[in-house]
């Protein structure tokens, strides 16, 4: 059993996180084991705080991703979403096809305007997915259906970051 | 002097003595020295009242070295050994370096960090630095009364590893004991935020003599949290002097200069661009050795056009940073400008017209990162604070990756991440019975491995002979609140420790470091072993406080009676060490001393965190 990311901050351990409840429990962490607060404390203690410290910000960065937090949470229940993507439907993947073909459209044109226009598209399904995912994890339990959606949530995660990315290097 | 002041812990430092520490801000053209004295951050001047040192460092023949106005005055005459803005070359080779500064010059170096000919022989940026750092330390210790806990350096936010650890090795050969490596605009919001109170996010615009950064943070009750940062570690004001000198060039028909007349030029170009800063127009003169006479007038308008493309290269970072934060302008509560460079009226319009809001200049913009370091090395130091508990977290300002086959890089650490940031990565080995390995580290946004900066190989040795494959190496890199990689590596089937060798590509390694510490002991009349016997003794007792002062919090239920009995006789041993000024000793009694006071460690911050949250035992997460 890995160790529970939820534990760490005292949260309870649910896909939908309240408010800005992760936020304070990270910052009330970070505010006792930062390497600052050690400055001058002996070299054990100042590599204990180092460790911590990474721990309290991998833990972060895991929670605060929504997919990050659905596969945690999943494996935290004993069902392995990082594998696979054998539940991905056909129609999905058409889709995904699609707009990677947009993207790379976009990036040959050099056409910002587009990549704005597909950034807001895979957005707003990004958005769908994530109300997906609180139903099958949080409200029906329904682990297997919340493992299909988290992997269809990378695929879209990816094309999001590709896409700021293009954005990005047109910039430049 | 002071070299060695051992006394017995507890009796050295009363309970509530100050400790002093210092915030150095170390630039490309001037740097500066504050401290937190009487509860308020100052800028402390030298004895003529001078609180800039300009960061020009020049070596004589007989052995002498002058830094700061001395030497400034002295680079038209003797310009290759007076050596200004070398803050652009720590951390870079030859190849690196753009013409005009190539010129600038007489550099040597075949691979590696560039090197300086200079009188004195060669010299690396990093000992150039060390000298202005010196000038500042010893600034601080007759300004202050004593000697130094530390120093929080300041370093540009866009600093890559390579540019950090040279920072870092400048720190160490001016004997100064570095608390943390801390990024410009941080430190510049800390100035602002601490002193004003304000909550939001705010964007920091920070363009110095050769630097710029972008950073955009979120203050929340006594939390400075970096978002992204971004910025161009070679656009700094000096190029916007740069683009004057080349229009007097043309504008006087002169071609061909002499160095000290293209110090001079590059002198009166600098002098015009402050001008028009408050003026119109500018007046240039210049007799050159020649004899020729230039007298050109410069107007704020021609400046302004000269130097808009640089102007438009800033703005670049700033959208980026932007969307690694994932904000528009609108989610931005205020501006803050820093560095001389943005006294120019030009930067200050385009940010207001980009931000669409005013941007604060109420904090000096040449004193602010100095200030916000004293204020971080005061809290660093352990002083208390009349502005309670605040904290920093900044983040990695470019991805770190892995050569792949093919010249492909791998991202493991992706930029901004909040630090301490580390991750794990298995190897294996391709070849039965394979006991060494080499793992390449990049660092940059590029996918080709040619496109991003090489940072160094990592050597891995002693894995254990396995059938090919067999072996799975898990390789952790640990980037440290000071933005610097270490690497270590274990296999995980034996649970054999590899060992490490780092071989830096543009920094110096720890072999170097020792030879230029040799060296400038025969300028210190200190020997070797006086010095290393300083450090460890130093060292031990910074170790002997620390574990004093926690003891003196512990809570009955911490140690066990066998423990507290043994870290005792450890302390006891380590005290009889130091008076028998044997440096072999005491780093022996240090090491076993340290050994016994990890139990400490570990209750002492479970305890710490369980105030946090009820009843949460968190090393076990460590």
């Amino acid at each position: 059993m890995p160790q529970s990311y939820f534990a760490l901050f005292s949260l309870e351990p649910r896909f939908a996180l309240r408010g800005e409840q992760l936020d304070i429990a990270y910052r009330t962490l970070a505010a006792q084991v930062h390497p600052d607060r050690y400055a001058n404390a002996a070299p054990a203690e100042q590599r204990l705080a180092l460790s911590l410290a990474t721990s309290a910000n991998e833990a972060y960065r895991t929670l605060k991703r929504p997919a990050l937090r659905a596969q945690h949470l999943l494996s935290l229940r004993g069902v392995d979403s990082i594998d696979g993507g054998a539940g991905i439907s056909p129609a999905f993947l058409l889709e995904q096809m699609e707009w990677r073909e947009l993207l790379s459209d976009a990036q040959a044109a050099r056409d910002f305007t587009a990549l704005l226009q597909l950034g807001d598209l895979v957005r707003r399904r990004a958005a769908d997915l994530l109300q997906q995912l609180e139903l099958h994890l949080d409200v029906n339990g329904n682990d297997a259906a919340g493992a299909r959606t988290v992997q269809q949530l990378l695929f879209v995660d990816k094309l999001l970051f590709d896409i700021d990315e293009a954005c990005a290097l047109l910039e430049a | 002097m002071g070299l060695l002041n051992i006394a017995e812990p507890g009796q050295s430092q009363a309970p509530h003595q100050h400790r002093f520490a210092i915030g150095i801000d170390l630039g490309t053209t001037n740097s500066l020295v504050a401290a937190v004295r009487d509860g308020s951050a100052a800028v402390l001047p030298d004895e003529d009242g001078m609180r800039l040192l300009p960061s020009v460092v020049r070596y004589l023949d007989d052995g002498r070295i002058e830094v700061g106005y001395d030497a400034k005055h002295h680079q038209i005459i003797d310009p290759f050994n007076t050596l200004s803005s070398v803050k652009r070359l720590m951390g870079r080779g030859l190849a690196d370096l753009p013409e005009p500064q190539r010129r600038a010059y007489r550099l040597g170096s075949a691979s590696g960090m560039v090197q300086l000919q200079t009188i004195a022989g060669a010299r690396s940026p990093v000992e150039v630095s060390a000298e202005i750092l010196k000038v500042l330390r010893v600034r601080a210790e007759q300004s202050l009364g004593g000697e130094l806990v530390g120093a929080v350096i300041t370093v540009p936010a866009y600093f890559d590893d390579a540019q950090r650890q040279a920072t870092k090795d400048a720190a160490r050969l001016a004997g100064l004991h570095v608390l943390r490596l801390l990024n410009e605009p941080t430190a510049a919001a800390v100035a602002y935020g601490l002193e004003r109170a304000g909550e939001g996010v705010f964007a920091v615009y920070d363009l110095g003599g050769g630097t710029f950064d972008i950073s955009i943070l979120r203050l929340t009750r006594g939390v400075f949290e970096v978002l992204a940062v971004n910025g161009d570690s070679a656009l700094g004001g000096d190029d916007f002097d740069q683009l004057i000198y080349d229009w007097m060039l043309l504008q006087a028909s002169v071609t061909t200069l002499s160095p000290s007349d293209q110090r001079l030029l590059l002198q009166q170009a600098r002098k015009a661009k402050e001008c028009l800063s408050t003026q119109q127009e500018a007046d240039i003169f210049a007799r050159l050795s020649s004899g020729l006479r230039v007298n050109l007038q410069l107007e704020r308008a021609t400046l302004e056009r000269l130097t808009a493309g640089l102007l438009a290269r800033t703005m670049t970072p700033v959208r980026k940073a932007l969307r690694d934060a994932g904000l528009t302008v609108a989610g931005i509560d205020g501006v803050v400008l820093v560095g001389g460079a943005t006294r120019m009226p030009a930067i200050r319009r385009a940010v207001a017209e980009y931000f669409r809001r005013e941007p604060r200049i109420d904090v000096d913009p040449e004193e602010a990162v100095v200030i916000g370091a004293a204020i971080q090395a005061n809290a660093l130091a352990g002083n208390r604070s009349s502005s309670g508990d605040w904290l920093l977290l900044d983040v990695i300002p470019l991805s770190l990756g892995l050569e792949t086959m093919g010249g492909l890089t791998e991202r493991i650490i992706a930029r901004n991440s909040t630090l301490p940031v580390a991750r794990a990565q298995d190897f294996t080995t391709f070849k039965d019975g394979q006991t060494a390995m080499s793992i390449h580290v990049v660092q940059g946004e590029r996918e080709r491995v040619a496109d991003c900066r090489s940072l160094a190989r990592f050597e891995l040795r002693g894995i254990p002979p396995l059938v090919a494959g067999a072996a799975r190496i898990r390789v952790c890199f640990q980037v440290d609140a000071d933005g610097l990689l270490s690497v270590s590596a274990r296999e995980q089937s034996t649970g054999v420790a590899a060992s490490v060798t780092v071989k830096p590509s543009y920094g110096l390694s720890d072999t170097d470091i020792a030879a230029m510490l040799q060296d400038s002991h025969t300028h210190a009349a200190l020997d070797a072993q006086m010095r290393s016997l300083h450090e460890h003794a130093l060292e031990a007792e910074r170790l002997l406080e620390s574990i004093h002062s926690a003891l003196q919090t512990e809570d009955d239920s911490w140690l066990s009676d066998a423990e507290r009995a043994s870290l005792d006789d450890a302390m006891s041993s380590l005290r009889r060490a130091l008076e028998t000024r044997d440096a072999d000793r005491i780093r022996v009694s240090a090491q076993a001393l340290n050994q016994l006071s990890r139990p400490l460690a570990a209750r002492r911050m479970d305890s710490a965190v369980s105030k946090a949250f009820a009843g949460r035992r968190l090393t076990d997460f460590a």
